[in-house]
């Protein structure tokens, strides 16, 4: 017996494939922008940290 | 392709499906086939637009903090746009390829022959279906840690081959997929809720918790560097030298000297008051007083039955000179003080020897006219911020003409003229100290200063401490007209805030508990302090007949400073004895 996927069924298959990357696409965008702002925050906080050290 | 999509059309005109927000709807192919489309379009502008708005904020913070953004992360952000890409392109060609009919793989043959286990088997891959997409919900909203999408993350890639989820229902080894979907739940529910985080002992912290000390952190770093510049700064104005020590270690036994002196009782009262009047009997038997006590009398008025006599300030601004010869002319010291001093000359002109009471007294004379109301120079002017000088005319304060003479004498003295405009603004205890020279000494007590902002404020007596809240009482409780001749301020109100402007406007204030208006910035003088009832009474120099009772909490709340004198009573006798001397 030979059963076949429907046009529907795959488009939905191909929509929620590309749906699944978008999302981990997103996801791992965020973590970059949350990673640049961390790094600023703790070159900011490095630079205060100097800061006081030279006032000291 | 539109003929192929009608075909397919077709072939299945409607069809139960499950559409990607998990909803079963009735849908036909090529709508599914236009969703897919559109939605994916829709759903790269908006990550596109999110991304956008982000990296803005990261370009302006990297501009303004001069910090800049690694190169690693801006080929990961590159890197990302391409997969974007990629994706969306295998999206359009997987449609075009199920649209042409031509995806070979997805033709599989089927093993079973048991009808009911098929049906059993496509109803589990229906469930398993459903809850992918509510998993793929959960992970779109980002309602996830990051240490939990890694999970997944590994977990799908490592566990499973990627393809798996996608392949026929046939080929899927449902097991597989379902421990694996267990296993996604179980990390999603497993952990922490949106917001929190799991530390590495796996302890749960709220996400504001960790914020909020972090930006405590970085407050209290930034007032700390701004404490250190201005301990800096005030290091370097100060530059502690040693001789600057010295000068300091001085500066300071003077103080303790003063303090001291302060402290100093006075040699008994009764034993003064014997004294001065012996010596202004000795005095005036003699002929050596300026003035007679009939000419006292008429130009100061008489002190008999405890009547003081008129003194009121006009529309010139020198409260504190009205309010020193108030508090003078309550002092016994006062008629030898004037009548050895003072002088009117037949020509209608006076002689006033300043110091008073002094033989080296320089002699300031007075003319009719300087005792007339003036000009105003500034008439019209613009006063202030938003008012104009609206007095035509400048009027000496009104009362007996020996009290005009004093008030011209010290501006003459001070200014070079009697210009009642310069003399605007000033404290009681320079004009006292003018007046009576080296016999008096200052005696301030005083609350009002700038504080860190470099404002002025008034906060009042009453908030003195220590050795100033010490000298403030012990002021109030040896308090003699004997001694001491005291001007008071009341508090300055600038217009920081509603009430302070309200104040500002009015033009008077009251404390709490007091039954008496003042005149805020305005001079008092001190007449006399009840011990026993603990009340001190002052005089508004606008009218100095009027007495104002007031108890010892209500001053320290109302007034800000104690601008005073303390007379040097030894001294005193001394000068007065010089002068018989000297004719001797």
């Amino acid at each position: 017996m030979v059963s076949k996927m429907t046009p529907i069924e795959k488009y939905n298959q191909a929509w929620l494939k590309f749906k699944t990357q978008i999302a981990f696409i997103r996801k791992k965008r965020f973590e970059i922008f949350s990673r640049i702002l961390k790094k600023m925050d703790q070159q900011e906080l490095e630079g205060l940290r100097n800061e006081i050290k030279n006032h000291e | 392709m539109n003929e192929k999509i009608n075909k397919t059309e077709n072939v299945d005109k409607t069809e139960s499906v499950l559409s990607p927000d998990s909803l079963v709807v009735q849908k036909t192919s090529e709508q599914v086939r236009q969703d897919a489309l559109s939605e994916s379009e829709e759903m790269i502008a908006s990550l596109d637009q999110d991304s956008k708005i982000m990296i803005n904020d990261i370009e302006n913070r990297s501009k303004i903090s001069n910090l800049p953004i690694n190169e690693e992360d801006k080929a990961a952000l590159s890197q990302s746009d391409d997969d974007v890409t990629i994706a969306k392109n295998k999206l359009i060609t997987e449609i075009e390829a199920a649209t042409n009919g031509n995806e070979n793989n997805l033709e599989i043959n089927d093993n079973h022959n048991n009808e009911e286990a098929e049906s059993l088997q496509q109803e589990r891959y229906n469930n398993l279906i459903g809850r992918v997409l509510s998993l793929y919900n959960l992970i779109e909203t980002n309602e996830l840690d990051s240490e939990s999408y890694t999970e997944i993350e590994n977990l799908i890639t490592k566990e499973v081959d990627s393809n798996i989820v996608w392949k026929n229902i046939d080929e899927i080894d449902l097991d597989v997929v379902e421990k694996l979907v267990d296993t996604v739940f179980d990390i999603i529910n497993e952990p922490s809720q949106p917001g929190q985080i799991k530390e590495d002992n796996n302890k749960v912290i709220n996400i504001d918790t960790v914020e909020s000390e972090a930006t405590n952190e970085r407050e209290s770093i930034i007032t700390r560097i701004r404490m250190l510049e201005k301990r800096k700064k005030i290091i370097k104005e100060l530059k502690v030298t040693d001789i600057q020590l010295e000068l300091r270690i001085e500066y300071l036994k003077n103080k303790i000297a003063d303090f001291g002196e302060r402290r100093e009782k006075e040699i008994d009262v009764p034993l003064i008051t014997e004294a001065r009047e012996h010596l202004s009997q000795v005095l005036d038997d003699r002929g050596l007083m300026t003035m007679s006590k009939t000419e006292y009398e008429e130009f100061f008025g008489s002190t008999d039955f405890g009547i003081h006599s008129d003194l009121k300030q006009q529309n010139v601004g020198d409260c504190y000179a009205v309010a020193a010869i108030h508090a003078m002319r309550c002092s016994p010291n006062f008629e030898l003080l004037v009548r050895t001093s003072m002088k009117k000359n037949k020509d209608g002109t006076w002689d006033v020897k300043i110091p008073l009471l002094d033989k080296n007294g320089q002699t300031v004379n007075i003319t009719p006219e300087e005792l007339l109301p003036q000009r105003n120079e500034k008439f019209l002017q613009k006063k202030g911020k938003y008012s104009v000088d609206l007095r035509p005319k400048l009027r000496p304060a009104a009362g007996k003409e020996g009290f005009l003479v004093l008030e011209a004498a010290y501006i003459k003295l001070k200014f070079g003229e009697v210009d009642r405009l310069a003399a605007e603004g000033g404290q009681g205890e320079e004009f006292l100290k003018q007046l009576g020279g080296d016999s008096f000494k200052t005696y301030n007590i005083i609350s009002s200063r700038f504080n860190n902002e470099g404002e002025f404020e008034t906060p009042g007596l009453k908030t003195l401490s220590g050795e100033d809240g010490y000298l403030l009482d012990y002021f109030l409780e040896n308090f003699d007209p004997e001694t001491h001749m005291a001007t008071v301020n009341t508090k300055f109100f600038n217009e920081k805030n509603v009430v302070a402007s309200i104040i500002k406007k009015l033009g008077f204030y009251r404390e709490d508990g007091s039954s008496n208006f003042f005149v805020p910035g305005h001079a008092y003088s001190l007449s006399c302090v009840d011990k026993i009832n603990k009340t001190v009474t002052v005089n508004n120099p606008w009218n100095t007949t009027k007495k104002i009772e007031i108890p010892f909490d209500i001053f320290k709340n109302t007034f800000s400073d104690i601008r005073a004198i303390r007379i040097d009573n030894t001294k005193l006798l001394n000068s007065a004895s010089e002068i018989l001397s000297q004719a001797a």
